[in-house]
């Protein structure tokens, strides 16, 4: 690799320029617009031939002139149909993240730029496709909206609802325009390349009482071993509106009978034990079954809704740490921000044949490992005190400590199963999630409360407007 | 109006139109017209029937079963008249567009009926050439472009419902395209409409076209009867269409180098003559020479040249050709070739078929010329045209003699031309004689040119024609009446005259002997004894209002005629394919200049951009000199444009972008910077809600001025969360109602700042 006398790696960056170069030559030359004939059209051609061959053959003038007259239509459309889509420019807002398998809402705008004419039967065809195919039967997204008229100097905003994928990252590339106009003998297509990112959180549901039952007992397991922190401060902070799901007992009464209407208070809790949620994504290496796929899935699920659950409460640290060839761990206290990462993170995790607890227990700081409760979700049989044994990290006294305040969970077993309900929850995920809706490119509305989420909401909201992706494509 | 009723009642007037196409100039059968008219009202039954409720639609079955029907009912319609099976065809065609009317109506149903009707236009096609069919076509054509706009929106709508998850499809109103029907719509309709109707238009003239194009089918030879051209006619019958504005011919006239000229003076379109008089009645001369042209190497020399003259004759019943004569050739491009009489000079055509005639004429300018074949009349032709009524005979010579004594020198009583020419003046000039075509008295006792002569002293053109004949021969000069047409409406845009029956003539020819030398070809003298300014202006008063438009109207009669029925391969080549080979062979040839320039100047240097031949351009060499530059005139363009859309926006500055925002999102920004104005802004921690209830109690605090808009924070707010939160759109007007009451708090704000 040639090293210049500075010792940057200029051919890097060369290198780049030149890919930078190739691809905005290739976006120049590459045709954005395509003509395909419609159904109507080859019908329409078909009939024209056949009135053509009869003119010519019978040298009837007037034969012939309506073949002329006929073929008016198909040459106007080729010329016409380009200046249908012309001074138009197509706004899309895909959410920033969406939860797999809630109601995904994409908004297209169409702005009509020219003065009088009207945009008249426009289609939008938008495709959304995985960045990698982490889940199996993950497919594309395919929104298709139609505009019947928007008048000149107007615009328009319809809403395209579907189902949210599968986790992972999506990408949406090129949006296209179409129209059959003016006589729907031809469909001119005009492709816009303007990649939006969206991440698909895995499913969250919501912990049961038995989950609630065996976090209960692990503590009782670990009282007297730890430092009692129940008498820290709950620190209050300010009001706010009532949300649904709130405690009558947060209510300010004195405040809400001033302003007619309930007002609750916000409290900084500081009162739970650390909380770090190992996950091993392990699978084999070959023949891997849909059973073992599925128990990955119900994994990643349910760290992501303890996360979830773990980070509506502010004042609890928490760590989400994953095994594999490369372990990786994500902490901090429980905040918004933490939580997209941790969901984030959860979303693009993959599977792995290889790695190890033990590794992974190795990695983790020493204040997790001395008093934090914590959470292994796997996804194979897991021998603790082997892993703990192999720790190098881990002295005898140590790691018994530690055993008595892991959960372990199989979910290859179905330990998941009677932990979490989804069925409730799969559309009521809105209730945790910024609702789509209240996506705005605006700061002023980014803290906006998602009203018709209720309480729940909160937590992702108060970073939303920023993680809205919005693109606009104009036309010529 | 709705779009659904809109479409229907415009695809319903298109397969009327169509149905009219086919049926408004059937000349064989005159009940055709009654089609149409049924269509019609079959529309507008389906119309507020099946289009009203569609379970009122006739079931498969029935449908099927009135097939059948309508086919035995074309069959038996063809077997009555074996000739008439196009027409059959046609009718077909309509019922089954009727059953279809009153089907349940479907996206495909509307395209087999958009067919239907497009196959009747074409069976009226095949039937008639008309420019009656022609404007019906037109109009068919704009309303077919119409409805397939309009097919094309209920087609997508359709669509959009079937694959689309269209949120407003399912809540909103049932009407497809509100507002759709605007002064906008339906001027970019219009312009559509044009560039559709042109491109056609163009196509049309691209297409391959023999010389020789074919007439429409019928059996009917159609066509105007043209009084005065028969064998026989009674004196004063010519009057009947002198006052008829039909057009009989249309003629392009050209010099020697093909340009269009008008046609020299007032021609006169000569048809037949008439030799034999009695009683007031013209017949022609029974013996016929038919004979043809003389070649070019016997033909007379001029030095004046030849001028042409491209007749399309409108379909008639006679056999006669017109042209200006000397004529030195009369030819058709397809077909038995005219045949001129030799006795009279008349040239005549093979039994009139139906349509138009076209036919060519070559004419010497120099009208002294005699008229190339016609040989000089023998003792007994020349005896015949000096015969008369014995009763006439000296009455007329008297006043014949009495006029070439008051006109001619004695010296020059012996030269036939002048006392031919005396006796001319005496009746155009003398001022004894008037035009007039009202001839209310008739004496029947007395011989109409006498009576012309002594009596009445008015007529028309025939009876000075006549009187002029009568008295020539009373002096012994052989003579004819010859009858044709005098004239005609030259348009100035067409380039073209057009000869109507009201430009019918009489005048006479005056056989002055032959001409010296060894082919003694005949001398006639050819007379027109008609007042001519008092002819014109009773010329000129025919045609009535319509005249007034008749440079127009005649323009598009000629397109009708020259470009569209009767365009062919020599037209095709004269208006389109000649020109373009021209342009291109000059084009060529500078290309070679400067490619000869360009290898001169610059090849000799690099070398790169010399190709010895085709083959050695597709190289990897040839690929780079024309990729290259291409890509750098793409990059120039490319950076010049980027450059441009630079500058503008340093010159434009820049602009607060709201429009991605959606209905109230918009209202709350604007609210949210009018309280900015007080020093109101919203803090991270509190809600909208909170924020526009501080905002009001702020407002009502300040005096009654504010307090009266105290209340459109919370009514923005509303709308606001209604949109973000509830997903749900604004009602209609809604947002009209908040940036009124957005402007009244803006104007209440600046009252302060005012005052």
């Amino acid at each position: 690799m040639p090293i210049s006398h500075d010792g940057k790696n200029h051919a890097g960056e060369s290198r780049g320029r030149l890919a930078r170069f190739g691809r905005y030559t290739l976006s120049v030359l590459w045709p954005t617009q395509r003509l395909l004939w419609t159904r109507e059209g080859i019908v329409y051609i078909a009939v024209w031939i056949v009135l053509l061959a009869m003119g010519i053959r019978l040298q009837v003038n007037l034969i012939l002139l309506v073949a002329g007259l006929a073929a008016g239509p198909v040459v106007a459309s080729f010329l016409v149909s380009a200046s249908m889509l012309r001074k138009l420019r197509i706004t899309r807002r895909v959410p920033a993240y969406t939860f797999s398998g809630d109601l995904l809402p994409i908004d297209y705008t169409l702005e009509n730029a020219r003065r009088w004419t009207a945009a008249l039967a426009l289609f939008i065809e938008d495709e959304g496709a995985p960045v990698e195919r982490l889940v199996s039967g993950t497919t594309n997204l395919h929104p298709r909206v139609f505009f019947a008229r928007v008048p000149g100097q107007g615009r328009e905003r319809i809403r395209w609802q579907g189902v949210s994928p599968k986790r992972g990252k999506y990408r949406f590339r090129t949006l296209e325009l179409i129209t059959r106009s003016p006589f729907g003998l031809l469909e001119r297509r005009v492709s816009l390349s303007e990649p939006d990112d969206m991440i698909v959180y895995p499913t969250v549901g919501q912990l049961n009482r038995r989950w609630h039952l065996l976090q209960k007992q692990a503590t009782e397991a670990r009282r007297g071993q730890r430092h009692d922190r129940t008498a820290q401060q709950q620190e209050y902070h300010g009001l706010r509106d009532y949300r649904p799901g709130d405690s009558p007992r947060w209510i300010h009464w004195r405040t809400s009978a001033r302003v007619g209407q309930p007002m609750v208070k916000e409290f900084e809790q500081q009162s739970e034990q650390d909380l770090a949620i190992l996950i091993d994504p392990w699978l084999p290496r070959v023949k891997v079954t849909q059973e073992q796929r599925e128990a990955l899935e119900h994994a990643i699920q349910f760290v992501a809704t303890l996360c979830l659950e773990t980070c509506r409460k502010s004042g609890r640290r928490i760590l989400v740490g994953w095994t594999g060839a490369t372990t990786g761990l994500r902490q901090g206290p429980a905040s918004v921000k933490l939580l997209h990462e941790l969901l984030e993170q959860l979303a693009v995790l993959r599977s792995s044949s290889e790695g190890t607890l033990s590794t992974l227990l190795d990695s983790l700081p020493p204040s997790i490992l001395r008093e934090a409760a914590i959470v292994v979700v796997s996804t194979r049989p897991l021998n603790l005190v082997e892993e703990a044994e192999r720790s190098r990290r881990l002295s005898g006294t140590s790691y018994r400590g530690l055993l008595g305040r892991v959960i372990l969970l199989n979910a290859s077993k179905g330990d998941l199963a009677d932990l979490i309900d989804y069925h409730a929850t799969s559309n009521e995920n809105t209730l945790c999630r910024r609702d789509p809706s209240s996506v705005s490119s605006d700061r002023e509305e980014s803290s906006i409360r998602d009203q018709r989420a209720g309480a729940r909401a909160s937590a992702l909201e108060t970073s939303s407007g920023a993680r809205t992706n919005e693109s606009k494509r104009s036309l010529p | 109006m709705s779009f659904n009723y809109l479409y229907r009642i415009s695809f319903y007037a298109m397969l009327v139109s169509a149905s009219f196409v086919l049926s408004i100039d059937v000349l064989d059968n005159r009940s055709a017209i009654i089609y149409p008219f049924g269509v019609a009202v079959a529309s507008l039954l389906a119309f507020f029937t099946v289009d009203r409720d569609p379970s009122l639609g006739i079931s498969s079955l029935l449908a099927d079963l009135l097939a059948v029907i309508v086919t035995a009912l074309a069959i038996v319609e063809w077997r009555s008249d074996d000739t008439q099976l196009v027409l059959a065809l046609g009718h077909w065609l309509i019922y089954f567009t009727v059953i279809y009317m009153f089907r349940r109506k479907t996206a495909s149903g509307d395209e087999v009926m958009f067919r239907l009707g497009l196959f009747q236009v074409l069976v009226g096609t095949v039937l008639s050439q008309s420019d009656v069919t022609g404007a019906m076509l037109f109009l068919w054509a704009i309303l077919t472009l119409w409805v397939l706009g309009l097919m094309n929106l209920q087609r997508e709508a359709v669509r959009a419902q079937e694959i689309v998850n269209v949120e407003k499809a399912v809540a909103g109103p049932k009407e497809l395209y509100p507002g759709l029907l605007n002064p906008s719509f339906l001027f970019s309709t219009l312009r559509v409409t044009i560039t559709t109707l042109a491109l056609g238009g163009v196509i049309f003239l691209a297409m391959p076209r023999s010389l020789n194009m074919a007439k429409p089918e019928g059996k009917d030879v159609g066509g105007q009867h043209l009084t005065g051209f028969d064998e026989e006619i009674q004196l004063g019958q010519m009057g009947e269409i002198l006052e008829n504005d039909t057009v009989v011919m249309s003629v392009e006239t050209f010099d020697e180098k093909g340009n269009k000229t008008m046609p020299p003076g007032e021609p006169l379109w000569r048809g037949v003559t008439m030799a034999h008089y009695e009683k007031g009645r013209w017949k022609r001369q029974r013996s016929l020479g038919n004979g043809t042209f003389p070649t070019a190497s016997i033909r007379p020399a001029t030095p004046r040249g030849f001028f042409r003259q491209q007749i399309k004759l409108e379909a008639n019943d006679s056999k006669a050709l017109f042209g200006i004569r000397p004529m030195v050739e009369v030819s058709v491009s397809r077909g038995v070739q005219p045949v001129v009489n030799t006795i009279d000079g008349t040239v005549y055509r093979d039994d009139p078929k139906p349509g138009t005639y076209d036919y060519e004429v070559r004419s010497f300018r120099d009208t002294e010329i005699p008229q190339p074949g016609e040989k000089p009349p023998g003792p007994d032709v020349e005896l015949r045209l000096k015969e008369m009524p014995d009763d006439l005979r000296a009455r007329l010579q008297a006043i014949a003699e009495e006029v070439i004594a008051r006109r001619v020198r004695p010296e020059d009583r012996s030269d036939l031309r002048k006392r031919a020419e005396a006796l001319e003046w005496y009746l155009r000039d003398s001022g004894t004689f008037s035009y007039t075509l009202k001839l209310d008295s008739d004496d029947k006792t007395i011989d109409p040119v006498l009576d012309f002569l002594l009596n009445r002293k008015e007529g028309h053109c025939e009876y000075f024609a006549s009187a002029l004949a009568m008295l020539l021969r009373a002096v012994e000069i052989p003579s004819r009446v010859v009858n044709g047409f005098k004239g005609g409406d030259w348009n100035d845009l067409a380039m073209v005259m057009n000869v109507r029956q009201k430009h019918a003539h009489s005048w006479v020819e005056a056989y002055l002997g032959v001409e010296p030398g060894p082919e003694r070809p005949p001398r006639w003298l050819t007379l027109d004894p008609t007042p001519g300014n008092e002819r014109d202006a009773s010329v000129a008063r025919v045609g009535g209002f319509r005249s007034n438009f008749r440079q127009f109207s005649d323009f598009i009669r000629f397109i009708w005629l020259f470009y569209v029925v009767g365009y062919n391969s020599e037209r095709q080549n004269a208006l389109l394919y000649g020109p373009i080979r021209g342009l291109i062979r000059e084009a060529r040839a500078g290309f070679v200049i400067m490619g000869q320039w360009f290898q001169k100047t610059y090849s000799r240097g690099l070398g790169l951009l010399h190709f010895p031949d085709a083959k050695s351009f597709f190289s990897l060499r040839g690929f780079l000199v024309t990729f290259i530059p291409l890509f750098m005139l793409v990059g120039m363009f490319r950076f010049s444009s980027w450059l441009w859309r630079k500058l503008w926006r340093w010159y434009r500055g820049p602009i607060e972008e709201n429009s991605a925002l959606s209905p109230g999102a918009a209202q709350y920004r604007r609210l949210a910077q009018l309280l900015g104005k007080l020093g109101l802004e919203r803090p991270q921690s509190q809600t909208q809600y909170e924020f526009a209830r501080n905002a009001s109690a702020l407002l009502s605090e300040r005096g009654a001025q504010t307090q009266a808009v105290a209340d459109v924070p919370g009514l923005v707010v509303d709308a606001f969360y209604s949109v973000r939160f509830g997903e749900r759109d604004l009602p209609p007007g809604a947002t009209e109602t908040l940036e009124s009451r957005l402007d009244a708090l803006e104007n209440t704000l600046n009252e302060p700042q005012r005052a």
